[in-house]
């Protein structure tokens, strides 16, 4: 077998794991080695986790140790979900890293995918209403815009030292998941979103499993170039909001608000501009050139966002209590060491977590709230593990109903 | 860098959830509804009773810019137009008229405009609609800029016309005479930027109040027919043949209106 040898940076975080996640399915992919500077949140299923100290001095090491042929480094955009201004600017070395353990001699990478995000482009009333992969980037204003046109930079001075490496810039739009992302984030932190009075400016998503899959399907297509990975649909800032179910005050006024942020950015709020300037200006994405390549959606902006409030709503109701701690060293013991003997220990498999430990009473009752994908979701949960004739046929009941 | 693949024109567009009430580029199903039921049918058919000529000369499918005299700050003409598109045209396409970047940018603004369906002038957006979504844009120019040499340096330099040419869609003039009348400008104040800002009746002491009061002038409209511009030259000097043609038609038909009507209220 002599697949796609894939390493895989900021695994750890939630798009990287996704990342990951899709990949580990595809047979065409031989070898994945997840790294990162923190232990991630779950085990991986076939990939490989290594963790690396700050700075990712050892890098090249894994990367020649391994063959590694396809390089995709997320942690740009795991920063930019995760509002993680801390982790955007201490990219430096790490970047520098990377960048070298593509171009130099004897490496073994021959493609690059870097993966940022859509707020490289910037903010400015000069822009398309849509952009796409042409749109050519405004000088960076804001640190965040600096720290990723640093990470494109890089990746395409790598590109030029070496003449076999060939590069591919995905540009996500915000993520949105379970945990928020970018203007979501801001939302849910608040009690009432503030907005420019006099603008209601488009807003563009991708659900983060949309980003993980398209992130992966551009490693496995072997694509390079630019690419804007967003959901289909453009909303308004407001119909985003309704669909969050959150509410709205236009409170900032509407001249000022760049003076406003610049001030705020020197007190250390990084990215206030880039706030202003999805408050003020917005931006619509032009998503076709990915789709052009074989890709397809699987949610559209208002279907990711309302899957978002949905899954925040139901982790109020159902929340399972907190997950079983990850530790990377108990899991690589029990997966690989001789003296263990139950495996099925290994992958943490315990019947009586999560929505299993409910009562099917208590269950019985919630499952009305959840909307077919959910119940989907939940029926494939229950038939592989405790598997109880009553819930399974509450849950054919409910969806037969839907279907009709 | 290597660059990504081009969609083929049309293809791969955005699917359409058709509980929406808001299009992608911000226009609003009901609020354009409501006001062309109300607003426009009022001055369309009582106020200025415009008529339109030729409507056919309007492609019936596929974009094209539809390029009218009697336009300015406070003229009604391109929303006219595209009413009476809507209303006499085979098809009864649509058509988005296409305003200034800087007006867009004004709070207020930048929710009305896009909600009952104007588009931005910005060159890559109205590529997106004459080429992909294949609509029809209404641009209107003030009827004292058709002269070869304003229509050279300011027509063929308009984001729509540059649009056109670049993927090819073609320019149909249409003259229009009444829009003029409706609200006379009585002088043109020079601003930075090469700008003027006109003076009427109403406007500016009277801010955005000047739009409600046009004198009831009769419209009339003609459509031309359309102009290609020409596939083997390149994009600024087919923007510009095509402007400088267009101009010259709209100059010669707009005389040609104005000697056929008896009176400028009842046409």
């Amino acid at each position: 077998m002599s697949g796609h040898r894939v390493l895989v940076t900021a695994a750890a975080g939630r798009l990287g794991a996704l990342v990951v996640a899709v990949l580990e399915r595809d047979p065409s992919v031989e070898t994945i080695i997840a790294v990162d500077e923190r232990p991630p949140g779950a085990p991986f299923a076939r990939a490989e986790f290594v963790r690396l100290a700050p700075g990712s001095p050892q890098l090249a090491r894994i990367v020649r140790g391994a063959a590694v042929d396809v390089l995709v480094d997320v942690r740009a955009a795991a920063a930019v979900a995760r509002l993680d201004d801390g982790a955007l600017a201490a990219h430096g070395t790490t970047t520098e890293r990377i960048a070298a353990a593509c171009s130099e001699p004897g490496s073994t990478v021959r493609r690059l995918v870097s993966v940022g995000s859509v707020h490289r482009v910037g903010w400015h009333r000069e822009l398309p209403t849509f952009v796409t992969e042409r749109t050519t980037p405004r000088p960076p204003r804001s640190p965040l815009q600096r720290a990723l046109a640093e990470v494109e930079d890089a990746a395409e001075q790598a590109a030029r030292r070496a003449e076999d490496l060939r590069v591919a810039l995905v540009r996500l739009a915000d993520p949105v998941g379970p945990a928020g992302a970018g203007l979501l984030a801001a939302a849910d932190r608040l009690p009432l979103m503030p907005t420019v009075l006099g603008y209601d400016p488009p807003v563009q998503v991708v659900h983060e499993e949309d980003a993980g899959r398209a992130i992966a399907h551009v490693v496995v297509a072997g694509l390079s170039g630019p690419f804007v990975v967003a959901a289909d649909g453009t909303l308004a800032l407001t119909e985003a909001l309704r669909e969050l179910g959150r509410g709205h005050a236009p409170i900032l006024p509407p001249w000022g608000i760049g003076l406003l942020a610049g001030i705020l950015d020197r007190a250390g709020l990084r990215i206030a501009l880039d706030l202003a300037g999805q408050l003020r200006h917005g931006r619509g994405l032009d998503n076709r050139a990915l789709k052009a390549t074989g890709f397809r959606y699987r949610s559209t902006t208002r279907e990711a966002l309302r899957a978002a409030a949905g899954v925040r709503r139901r982790r109020r109701v159902l929340h399972p209590g907190e997950p079983e701690p990850y530790d990377p060293e108990v899991e690589a013991f029990l997966r690989y060491s001789p003296s263990v003997r139950d495996a099925a220990a290994g992958t943490g498999s315990d019947e009586r977590r999560g929505v299993a430990a409910l009562e099917p009473d208590v269950l019985l009752e919630l499952l009305p709230s959840l909307d077919p994908e959910a119940l989907r979701a939940l029926r494939a949960h229950e038939e592989g593990g405790p598997a109880r004739r009553r819930i399974l046929d509450e849950i054919d009941l409910l969806l037969a109903r839907s279907e009709a | 860098m290597e660059t990504s693949p081009t969609p083929a024109p049309g293809e791969h567009l955005p699917v359409v959830e058709p509980d929406r009430d808001l299009d992608d580029w911000g226009r609003s199903e009901r609020a354009s509804g409501v006001l062309d039921r109300t607003v426009w049918e009022a001055a369309h058919k009582i106020w200025f009773r415009v008529e339109l000529e030729q409507a056919a000369r309007v492609p019936a499918a596929g974009g094209a810019v539809l390029v009218v005299n009697g336009g300015g700050v406070v003229s009604p003409v391109a929303p006219l137009l595209a009413k009476a598109i809507r209303e006499d045209h085979p098809r009864r396409r649509r058509a988005r008229p296409c305003v200034d970047a800087a007006l867009v940018d004004q709070p207020g603004l930048s929710v009305l405009l896009p909600r009952i369906g104007a588009v931005r002038a910005h060159a890559e957006d109205l590529e997106r609609l004459l080429r992909d979504d294949g609509e029809l844009v209404v641009v209107a120019v003030a009827s004292d800029r058709l002269d070869d040499d304003a229509a050279a340096g300011g027509l063929a330099r308009h984001p729509a016309i540059l649009a056109a040419a670049r993927v090819g869609a073609p320019v149909v003039p249409v003259a229009a005479i009444g829009p003029d009348d409706a609200q006379p400008v009585l002088g043109r104040v020079p601003l930075p930027g090469r700008r003027r800002l006109p003076v009427t009746l109403a406007f500016p002491h009277l801010g955005p109040l000047s739009l409600l009061l046009f004198l009831p002038a009769k419209v009339r409209f003609r459509v031309l027919p359309a102009i290609a511009a020409d596939p083997a030259s390149d994009e600024r000097r087919g923007a510009v043949g095509t402007a400088v043609a267009a101009a010259r038609a709209l100059r010669a038909e707009a005389d040609r209106l104005g000697k056929e009507r008896g009176s400028r209220w009842l046409g």
